[in-house]
């Protein structure tokens, strides 16, 4: 399965970076907390499903291994249909798990992948089962490929943004979308 | 060294260790060492095929299984109330593969089934002054879609069970008290349970306990163990209700840790239960009641002979299994061993039900007459640091094995019922299985293994219950980057198997490939760990036992911080 090779490859690469001689003392040596604000792009057949859509989400971002950062993400975004439907809109709430890897290559853009889970229910009152599958909480998983373009930094706080590729392992099709965010990030220690 | 690396992640690319499962007892969905077929977490065909005989593994008694749970006439660990070490978790899934977005796009003519969930959350606390506290709420979905219709008629709706409304096949809610002193443990957990358990009827038979109690205490190498159940039974469909009060336990003298080098162990005990059964439960038990007195003996004469065995006999039954173990060669390295396996006995499992109860019709799940099986081995094995490599071949013979006769077959919508009783094969059933297997390891940073078997059956019958698969392969990888960042993934490949008694046709369980991969980040100076898991991606979404669930691709992960 692709996802899972690319996070096997970006693995590898990291198993053959520098070794750690301190990981432990490394870990959650840095910890940081941002907002993050941008829009949601559907692609290829979700275009003719559900429009573009704000998102808002919130992330901890720790030290993992020297110079790897562990990412954890919640967030939440409103989806309107295209088509008629039974329903107002679309909640969605997300999750995200993964790492970011600064490649020297691309200095100062950072890459990062993980796995992304969501919880979908259809807005509205008395949504019949029978006419929707998101009349009751739907959750799915998927993964998540990211750049991070730092274009401010201080000591203590750091401004950028991020764009995201995700994939969510739906039927009948794999549901892929492009996200793009500018985030402010607070350093808690 | 990089090199050495590269090389390793490259191979195990094609390959794959310890992959975790949504809940406790599931494993067969990540075992490839013989023929492992899931109906729904609460029922599974397990037989690894070294280990000789046509029945699963979960059919058989054993004074091991004494906390496991009963399900009808089987062993299983799911779900387990087991005391989980002092931790809190949480864990969250999915079978892949709901719409989501595609709902807008997709005519409800075109949808498939949903895709179901799990979650498991809970807490064992720090003891403090020795005493503790758990509580825990988990349930798994998964396999649940395709006998919906029969279930939904069964209770009335899809209102059964504590979280969401996917009529998972358990869903478990427990809390408890705990006292862990110098050398013994004592512990009380109480709560309720939804459970649907698969008759050999072919029908999935719903209760739900309240409570459900579980006392247990361990001292040394004694246990003890008491539990009690409220159940009812309801079948709106039919009408029919009923209820259940149910007392079981069991002590045991085991010779475990702090016994294994003498050369001379005894140990055993005594399990019982007791039920009052009212109106429609589905199930009976011969009196209401068993008692089941157990031995168990290991004996070493010598550093190279080992017999082990246990036994018991009660009012209605009787079994004996052991097995005599002798290493004939030692050399350095290379360590070889045969040995023999005997297993005798009236029944499999003493503790079962005794009966199944099917409209007008009941089925005996007890029959007359023994079982006898033999099984002769050649181990061989060589040991070294970095890898191994071992091959074991096995011939056995069993005559009186359990089977069912069926007399009847109802088809019902998707499902087909059988009526008929448990009986024996009484001519001699014969197999040959061999296995090899071959590990390498550097350091703890990667270890590869690979296992491949075949098992031939022959006799006079060839129509079991299951025929198992004939041959399997099953590659597992691990890696610990940084001693912190854990992948793990397999490959099995099995043959096909078939479930010959449970409709009028076989239904033929197709080969397929299975891979599943685990990632975790662990954090051990904290305790804690995060982890993804992907389960049986690229094989077809098949039903793996008659009456059973589709068995589908599903993702979980979960968080957990022990203290």
């Amino acid at each position: 399965m692709r996802p899972i090779l690319f996070m096997m490859i970006l693995f590898a690469t990291l198993a053959w970076s520098e070794e750690q001689s301190s990981t432990q003392d490394v870990m959650f040596r840095k910890a940081y907390f941002s907002l993050e604000g941008g829009e949601v792009y559907p692609l290829g057949d979700l275009l003719d499903a559900v429009n573009d859509t704000y998102y808002g989400l919130f992330e901890f971002r720790y030290e993992y291994w020297d110079n790897v950062f562990g990412v954890v993400q919640f967030g939440y975004s409103y989806f309107t249909p295209r088509r008629e439907t039974d329903y107002d809109g679309i909640h969605q709430f997300n999750g995200r798990v993964g790492v970011d890897y600064p490649l020297t290559l691309m200095h100062p853009v950072s890459v990062g992948a993980g796995f992304s889970c969501l919880w979908l229910r259809a807005d509205g009152n008395d949504i019949d089962p029978k006419k929707t599958t998101l009349g009751d909480n739907e959750s799915d998983f998927g993964w998540y490929a990211r750049l991070v373009f730092p274009i401010v930094k201080t000591e203590n706080y750091n401004v950028g943004a991020h764009a995201y590729w995700e994939s969510i392992w739906t039927q009948p099709e794999a549901s892929n979308m492009f996200w793009f965010g500018l985030y402010i990030e607070r350093k808690l220690w | 060294m990089k090199l050495l690396i590269i090389l390793c992640l490259s191979l195990a690319l094609y390959s794959f260790a310890s992959i975790p499962v949504e809940s406790e007892g599931m494993d067969a969905s990540t075992r490839g060492d013989g023929t492992f077929l899931m109906a729904s977490p609460t029922y599974t065909y397990d037989r690894p095929s070294m280990q000789g005989g046509i029945h699963s593994s979960s059919e058989e008694w054993a004074p091991e299984k004494l906390r496991m749970r009963l399900l009808v006439n089987r062993y299983s660990v799911t779900p387990s109330w087991d005391i989980q070490s002092p931790a809190v978790w949480l864990a969250m899934g999915n079978e892949i593969g709901d719409l989501l977005y595609n709902d807008v796009l997709v005519d409800k003519k075109d949808w498939g089934d949903n895709a179901t969930s799990m979650m498991d959350v809970g807490f064992r606390s720090r003891p403090l002054n020795g005493f503790w506290a758990t509580a825990r709420g988990f349930q798994v979905d998964h396999y649940s879609t395709r006998p919906m219709s029969a279930r939904t008629s069964w209770v009335g709706g899809m209102k059964y069970s504590f979280f969401g409304e996917n009529l998972p096949f358990f869903s478990s809610l427990y809390a408890g008290l705990g006292y862990t002193g110098k050398s013994y443990e004592a512990s009380i957990l109480a709560g309720k349970e939804y459970l649907w358990v698969l008759g050999e009827s072919g029908r999935w038979i719903p209760s739900f306990a309240e409570p459900r109690v579980e006392a247990r205490y361990d001292y040394r190498n004694f246990q003890a163990t008491l539990e009690y159940q409220d159940l009812s039974y309801e079948n709106q469909g039919e009408n029919e209700s009923g209820s259940r009060k149910e007392w079981s336990g069991s002590v045991r003298l085991a010779c475990n840790a702090g016994c294994e080098k003498s050369d001379i162990q005894f140990g055993g005990g005594v399990a019982f239960r007791v039920v009052d059964d009212q109106e429609d439960t589905y199930f009976g038990l011969e009196d209401d009641y068993v008692v089941w007195p157990f031995v168990e003996l290991v004996l070493r004469p010598t550093a190279h002979l080992e017999f082990a065995g246990h036994g018991g006999i009660n009012n209605r039954d009787w079994l004996v299994k052991d097995s005599l173990e002798m290493k004939f060669f030692e050399f350095k390295t290379i360590h070889s061993m045969v040995g023999l396996k005997n297993h005798l006995g009236s029944t499999l499992n003493p503790l079962g039900e005794s009966y199944e109860y099917f409209g007008d019709d009941t089925l005996h799940l007890t029959t007359d007459g023994f079982m006898q099986l033999h099984r002769v081995f050649l181990d061989v094995r060589e040991e070294n640091p970095v890898w191994d490599l071992g091959m074991n071949i096995a011939y056995w013979v069993e005559a009186g094995a359990e089977t069912f006769d069926p007399t009847s077959f109802t088809k019902k919508g998707v499902l087909t019922y059988r009526t008929g009783d448990v009986d024996r094969i009484d001519s001699w059933i014969r197999g040959l299985s061999g296995e090899a297997s071959a590990n390498f390891r550097y350091d703890k940073l990667f270890s590869l293994g690979a296992r491949a078997g075949f098992e031939r059956i022959d006799g006079e019958e060839e129509r079991f219950e299951v025929n198992p698969v004939e041959e399997w392969v099953q590659i597992n990888a691990h890696w610990l980057i940084n001693k912190t960042f854990q992948i793990d993934h397999s490959w099995i490949y099995r043959t096909d198997a078939n479930w010959n008694l449970r409709s009028e046709d076989p239904l033929v369980i197709k080969g397929d490939w299975y891979w599943n991969a685990s990632f975790s980040q662990l954090f051990p100076k904290y305790g804690l760990s995060l982890t993804g898991t992907i389960l049986h991606v690229f094989s077809d979404d098949q039903v793996l036992v008659p009456n059973g669930g589709y068995d589908r691709t599903r993702f979980f992960c979960n968080i957990r911080k022990t203290f």
